[in-house]
């Protein structure tokens, strides 16, 4: 049986908590919450989710600072970031996605899906 | 306009146009003059117009009015006086002496084209002579008009320093006009200012000193003022020709002479404007007196000096509007910063919901439905407090006073947070006072306030360490004189270098959760009352907010409420 594809939540408030978690389950995924970008670090090394949710509270550039380790270390293992809020450095130097809010939850969940297809079968192609 | 301008306090900005003999300043609503200060009396305070002048008068007030840092029970005002009462400073500018003529309809630049200029430069003289004439270490001869005049011209700098402190420019040239006549034996005068934008010369003020000679055009050389402006000099001009001076025959006896000074307004950085006064020697007075020039060099160094302490003040003035100006801007600009990102965290989550009630639908699952729906309600709830925040911070809002009692305001306050406190397991004390009167005040904005006051203790508490046990303490105290309510809460308490941020509008370190708006709307109502709000907070420790509401009893309930 195929493996059920994980994502990991990051810092996302009490709603889009709640929003994420149950359309995500309902499509099949399993779900990880983590309170800060520094135990999401721990939690991405641990568990190696498909896909890291990064939900940005502060749109300003001390969120950025923060999460900055974070995107470096997706850069490293290819793990695809979606940004939920405004990424003001420079220079994206993750692979994944930007959504500036308040944003749509259909295109928000079909970029989700479809990066998640991307990351697993590359996955299946290293074996 | 005589005005108040609010130059410290909580009504910092705030001008108050003394249109009415009689205006009351005090924290009551019913003053004409409404100050939002905890230390002013509900009636502070009266201003009284007495012909043409205002008098302050105190109306026992418990902390008293201040005049330029005197206590005072009643004082004749001035302008560019400072008042203060409570914590609230308070600048007066008085009435404009009637000398309103149209100074634009008066003043005549003739252009450099115009060849037959009867007038020509006698003697120019540079910016700095003007303020050597000030050095006291200047060699003077003991009987000269310079020496004489020099102790009187310290005054008239001191009194030029002294009307830079008003805040309105027009009235700042009547006064500066009024010094130039008192010391210049001139006969017309007007003060120009450089339009900072179009960099045209604007008449301001014109005054003349001989009634019945004020509809005369006073006109005024290109060709000077261009001298003036660019070899930044002050001229003294004469139209009597070097050859009619030393012949005592020719036309000068017949048309007198006029004689004309006009200096550069020198600020800091530019020329702001230039000042002129000119006069006329009549054949009589050249017959009589043998003299046929009134204006000297010294006069024109006067003019130099007082026409640079004029520029200071007027670009003072600019500066100081400017800043306000600014800092409004700014303030404007946060707010709608705040306003849009806290608006888009509550779209954000109705945007969460109304996409869960929609799979719901699809899916025919009545339970992620009634899960959106949830969000949804809380979002609506979010986004009506917010408005009703905006609204009570925003609008001159009357308080609705009433009798009412504060035991009761506290327990439905408790009883809306309730089911809160006890999903995030704080233990809720509630200590209410007894007796506890019914007094006057608003119970709706009561209400508000001790909620906003309460659901941020309830949000420090969501902060706290995992196992401490969370406590949220409400209790009512009543003294005969003030009603207290006291909020304490053992959450991580309040940083110091957040203290004084507290009751600033829009400054939330609640990141997506706080508008910024609770507390300064808490404080504004408090305020009304002639309350405030008390802060003590330890870090690590939990903080203790004390609402503080002057007891004001119904007035057929007053005999027996003044047992307690």
């Amino acid at each position: 049986m195929e493996r059920k594809p994980s994502v990991l939540i990051v810092d996302a408030g009490e709603e889009t908590r709640e929003v994420l978690g149950t359309v995500l389950q309902r499509r099949g995924m399993q779900t990880l919450w983590a309170e800060a970008p520094e135990e999401a670090l721990q939690l991405a090394q641990t568990y190696q989710p498909d896909l890291i949710i990064l939900d940005l509270q502060v749109e300003d550039g001390s969120a950025n600072r923060i999460c900055q380790p974070l995107a470096q270390k997706v850069q490293q293992t290819q793990t695809p970031l979606v940004v939920l809020g405004r990424w003001r450095a420079p220079d994206r130097i993750f692979p994944g996605e930007c959504f500036p809010k308040p944003y749509h939850y259909g295109p928000l969940i079909r970029t989700i899906e479809q990066l998640i297809q991307g990351s697993m079968s590359a996955q299946k192609g290293q074996r | 306009m005589p005005s108040l301008f609010v130059i410290r306090g909580n009504d910092q900005g705030s001008r108050f146009e003394l249109t009415e003999p009689r205006m009351g300043l005090g924290r009551d609503p019913a003053n004409a003059i409404q100050i939002h200060d905890s230390e002013v009396s509900r009636h502070h305070a009266e201003i009284r117009l007495q012909e043409d002048r205002h008098l302050l008068v105190d109306l026992g007030s418990s902390n008293g009015t201040y005049v330029n840092g005197r206590r005072i029970t009643q004082a004749e005002l001035a302008t560019g006086d400072h008042i203060q009462i409570g914590r609230t400073v308070l600048l007066y500018t008085g009435l404009t002496p009637e000398m309103g003529e149209d100074a634009g309809l008066s003043v005549d630049i003739t252009a450099a084209a115009a060849a037959e200029e009867p007038s020509h430069i006698v003697q120019a003289l540079a910016q700095e002579e003007g303020s050597r004439l000030l050095d006291p270490a200047a060699v003077l001869p003991p009987d000269s008009w310079l020496a004489r005049a020099r102790s009187n011209l310290q005054v008239m700098y001191r009194t030029a320093l002294a009307v830079s402190r008003t805040l309105d420019i027009d009235q700042l040239l009547q006064r500066i006009m009024d010094l130039i006549f008192e010391w210049i034996e001139a006969d017309r005068g007007c003060i120009m200012l450089v339009d900072p934008e179009t960099k045209a010369l604007v008449p301001k003020v014109r005054r003349t000193r001989h009634k019945g000679r004020g509809d005369e055009k006073i006109t005024i050389s290109r060709t000077i003022l261009d001298y003036v402006l660019n070899r930044r000099e002050g001229v003294l001009t004469s139209d009597a020709s070097q050859d009619r001076r030393w012949d005592p025959a020719a036309s000068i006896l017949q048309a007198g002479v006029r004689e004309a000074i006009c200096v550069p307004m020198q600020g800091r950085y530019d020329i702001v404007g230039v000042l002129y006064v000119d006069t006329t020697i009549s054949p009589q007075q050249i017959l009589q007196t043998g003299q046929e020039t009134k204006f000297k060099e010294d006069h024109l160094k006067l003019m130099i000096a007082i026409g640079h302490q004029a520029a200071l003040a007027v670009e003072d003035t600019r500066y100081y509007s400017a800043m306000v100006q600014a800092e409004r801007l700014a303030a404007i600009g946060q707010t709608i910063a705040v306003l849009s990102h806290h608006i888009k965290n509550i779209l954000q989550g109705i945007r969460g919901g109304s996409y869960l009630i929609e799979m719901g639908l699809t899916e025919h699952d009545e339970n992620l439905i009634r899960k959106g729906w949830n969000i949804v309600e809380k979002n609506q709830a979010k986004i009506s407090a917010l408005v009703m925040d905006m609204l009570t911070f925003s609008k001159e809002r009357e308080p609705d006073l009433r009798p009412a009692n504060l035991n009761q305001v506290v327990s439905d306050v408790v009883e809306l947070v309730q089911a809160r406190a006890a999903e995030m397991h704080v233990q809720l004390t509630v200590r209410l006072a007894e007796p506890m009167p019914d007094m006057v005040f608003d119970p709706e904005g009561l209400h508000h306030a001790v909620l906003n006051v309460v659901t941020n203790a309830l949000d420090a508490l969501a902060d706290r360490p995992e196992g401490l046990p969370g406590k949220l303490e409400i209790q009512t105290e009543y003294d005969g004189r003030l009603a207290r309510v006291h909020i304490r809460d053992n959450g991580p308490g309040i940083p110091p270098q957040e203290m004084e941020n507290l009751f600033r509008p829009f400054v939330s370190t609640k990141g997506a959760r706080g508008t910024g708006l609770g507390l300064p709307v808490s404080q504004k109502i408090l305020l009304e009352h002639g309350g405030r709000i008390l802060v003590q907070s330890q870090p690590g420790q939990g903080s203790c907010f004390t609402l503080e509401l002057p007891a004001v009893f119904p007035s057929n309930g007053l005999a027996q409420t003044a047992e307690h």
